[in-house]
């Protein structure tokens, strides 16, 4: 990469905080941003531990570790968690796979996009309501003065993502990590919201970090990928050179896709005594 | 912020009138349960009026009088109009109406449990959330023991050295009785809310005293369900807290306290308010232990004393006043539950 990177990894590693010393995910070094980057796998391969390590998220009964974890230049893994929560959500904000579950039930949107402005920003409640209402406005939610008082479980898949989206956004956040941000959806409107998420993260400067375990989608979204095949990094490119990868976790990954060309064949197996892990 | 579109009066009549109509069906069963009970129970109200000795003339026309000869669903139709007219039957041991007697001594055993119940829900949610805000450390521990203390050792014991040592010892509560002597035969008490009374009667000596004679019974009524509210309340704020809805909030940058308080806690207001409604219902039980301890007047005192004489209306009466009062408690928290939830509104 010729630019700066925005956030730098070494090392980092997921381990249980109690029991065996083999790590879950890791050590993994990689780098994001500027622009979109893919971190793919298949299920259980540690997308979503790293995801949880990079913002300090991980359940109590597991611990990370890292040699360097620099955020703008800045070292995060010396941070004290008074020190996270004043990132999280200002600088590094996350969107999460399923809105049915991540959303409050109890709380109204509007006091949930809210509190994350309100967390970060010392601002007087007239400006909030501004800002909310047109953070709303931005995601595309319709109506967003009456949306305001309506609770999570009235809302279609595609609404509860774009209210998480507007929580993610209401704060300008350098990097956006976007945790399997489709799964969730239908694909009509996987597309529709993959496109805003993408087109935002574009007007307003922000690195992306998507999660999936969609290649195909990944490469038509962002510029370089990370490929994760049981908790460690297997191979890292350009997305417009998957065609021509190397590592044959990714070759298999890539060309195991069932279309109207492999009609009638077998699809490539892939063959894990061939992995030779890198980092 | 514009008035909450949640609020569907429609739906909100609908699920009143169900949870109405529910609560009429209870108490239709209650009626008939009592009446039954009262109908076959061993102890002879005729016998009881004329003694062993009387002949079996004096027997027939005692029987008759009392109506006891009658066809069952007749007397039941009785019993119900007696019932429609506040006319709950004459207690055999004091020759007064059981409803007058009721009257007098059901609001003292409303109000001492009442104030039990804010005692302890208060404090059992606080200790809950300190609980869950620090679980395994020795705060929670600490809580722990305190809940545990509270609701096993024995209410009469706990009452017994309470007032040994800080009424007899060291003077700092009031004993037994809900008022000094000085104002118990000079207040008037149309309500029979001591507090309440104390308080209009406009002496100041009254109220503070009203207050002193109150809080033993009330801590160590609060104390004995104070641990089943904290405990079932720390477990329901912990297991919120491995949702998915609580990742998102720290995403967002909340701290472990905001999250408690903002996220946890609303999402436990449903097994809450259960929990404290089962605590109520225990205090009303508790509290014939507790008055009896403290010689207060009040239901629970009323019901042991008619047990002892074998008043059979005075016993069914005070039965059916609890039962009414369970019922309702049950009926209001199911009805609280359904209105505090966005998703069932």
């Amino acid at each position: 990469m010729a630019e700066h990177p925005l956030l730098r990894v070494e090392q980092l590693e997921v381990r249980r905080r109690h029991g065996d010393a083999t790590p879950l995910v890791g050590p993994l070094s990689f780098e994001i941003g500027p622009g979109a980057t893919g971190l793919v796998g298949e299920s259980g391969s540690g997308k979503s531990l790293t995801v949880r390590a990079l913002l300090q998220l991980l359940p109590p009964s597991l611990q990370s570790h890292s040699r360097c974890m620099q955020f703008d230049g800045h070292e995060l893994s010396t941070l004290r968690e008074r020190q996270w929560q004043a990132l999280r959500g200002a600088d590094m904000a996350l969107v999460m796979q399923d809105p049915r579950h991540a959303l409050n039930p109890r709380l109204s949107i509007g006091t949930q996009i809210d509190e994350a402005l309100r967390l970060h920003a010392r601002l007087p409640r007239a400006e909030r309501r501004e800002r909310v209402l047109a953070a709303m406005h931005e995601v595309g939610l319709p109506q967003p003065r009456q949306l305001w008082t309506h609770y999570p479980h009235q809302l279609s898949g595609g609404m509860g993502q774009r209210v998480m989206l507007a929580i993610a956004l209401i704060n300008r956040p350098r990097l956006l990590i976007a945790d399997e941000p489709t799964s969730a959806l239908d694909t009509h409107l996987r597309d529709q919201v993959l496109e805003l998420m993408m087109h935002l993260a574009d007007a307003h400067g922000m690195s992306l970090l998507l999660i999936s375990h969609d290649l195909p989608l990944v490469a038509r979204h962002c510029r370089d990928v990370l490929v994760m095949y049981r908790g460690r990094l297997v191979d890292r490119c350009a997305a417009a050179a998957l065609d021509t990868a190397t590592s044959p976790y990714t070759r298999a990954l890539w060309h195991c896709r069932p279309s109207g060309d492999t009609h009638g064949q077998l699809l490539p197996v892939f063959d894990p005594a061939q992995m030779d892990p890198v980092a | 912020m514009p008035a909450p579109r949640w609020f569907n009066a429609n739906t909100a009549w609908r699920m009143l009138g169900s949870s109405a109509l529910s609560l009429v069906l209870t108490l239709a069963g209650l009626l008939a349960v009592t009446f039954v009970m009262s109908a076959f129970s061993p102890i002879d109200p005729a016998l009881q009026q004329v003694g062993d000795h009387a002949s079996a003339a004096t027997y027939a026309q005692a029987r008759h009088a009392l109506g006891l000869d009658a066809p069952l669903p007749l007397r039941f139709a009785h019993y119900l109009i007696g019932l429609c007219h506040g006319d709950l039957g004459i207690s055999t041991a004091t020759g007064q109406a059981v409803a007058g007697e009721l009257r007098e001594v059901f609001p003292a055993t409303l109000e001492l449990s009442t104030i039990a119940l804010l005692i302890s829900a208060i404090a059992g949610v606080g200790l809950a959330l300190l609980s869950a805000r620090w679980p395994g450390s020795w705060v929670d521990s600490a809580i722990r023991v305190i809940s545990l203390l509270g609701s096993s050792v024995p209410i009469f014991w706990l009452g017994l050295v309470a007032l040994a040592l800080f009424y007899a010892h060291w003077h700092w509560a009031g004993g037994p009785g809900r008022l000094d002597d000085a104002y118990e035969y000079t207040i008037d008490m149309p309500t029979g809310l001591v507090l309440l009374d104390s308080w209009r009667s406009g002496m100041p000596g009254a109220f503070a005293s009203a207050i002193r004679h109150m809080l033993l019974p009330a801590l160590l009524l609060a104390s004995y369900v104070l641990g089943s509210i904290a405990r079932l309340t720390r477990t329901s704020l912990l297991g919120e807290l491995h949702q998915e809805y609580v990742t998102l909030a720290r995403a967002k940058g909340a701290g472990p306290g905001g999250i408690l308080l903002r996220h946890v806690l609303p999402n436990c207001l449903g097994p809450m308010l259960t929990v404290i409604a089962l605590a109520y219902t225990n205090l009303l039980q508790g509290a014939v232990l507790t008055e009896t301890v403290f010689a207060r007047p009040g239901l629970g005192r009323y019901l042991t004393n008619a047990l002892f004489y074998g008043d059979v209306p005075a016993i069914l009466g005070a039965t059916l006043v609890l039962g009414i009062v369970f019922i309702l408690i049950n009926g209001v928290t199911d009805m609280l539950v359904r209105l505090l939830d966005p998703r069932l509104r």
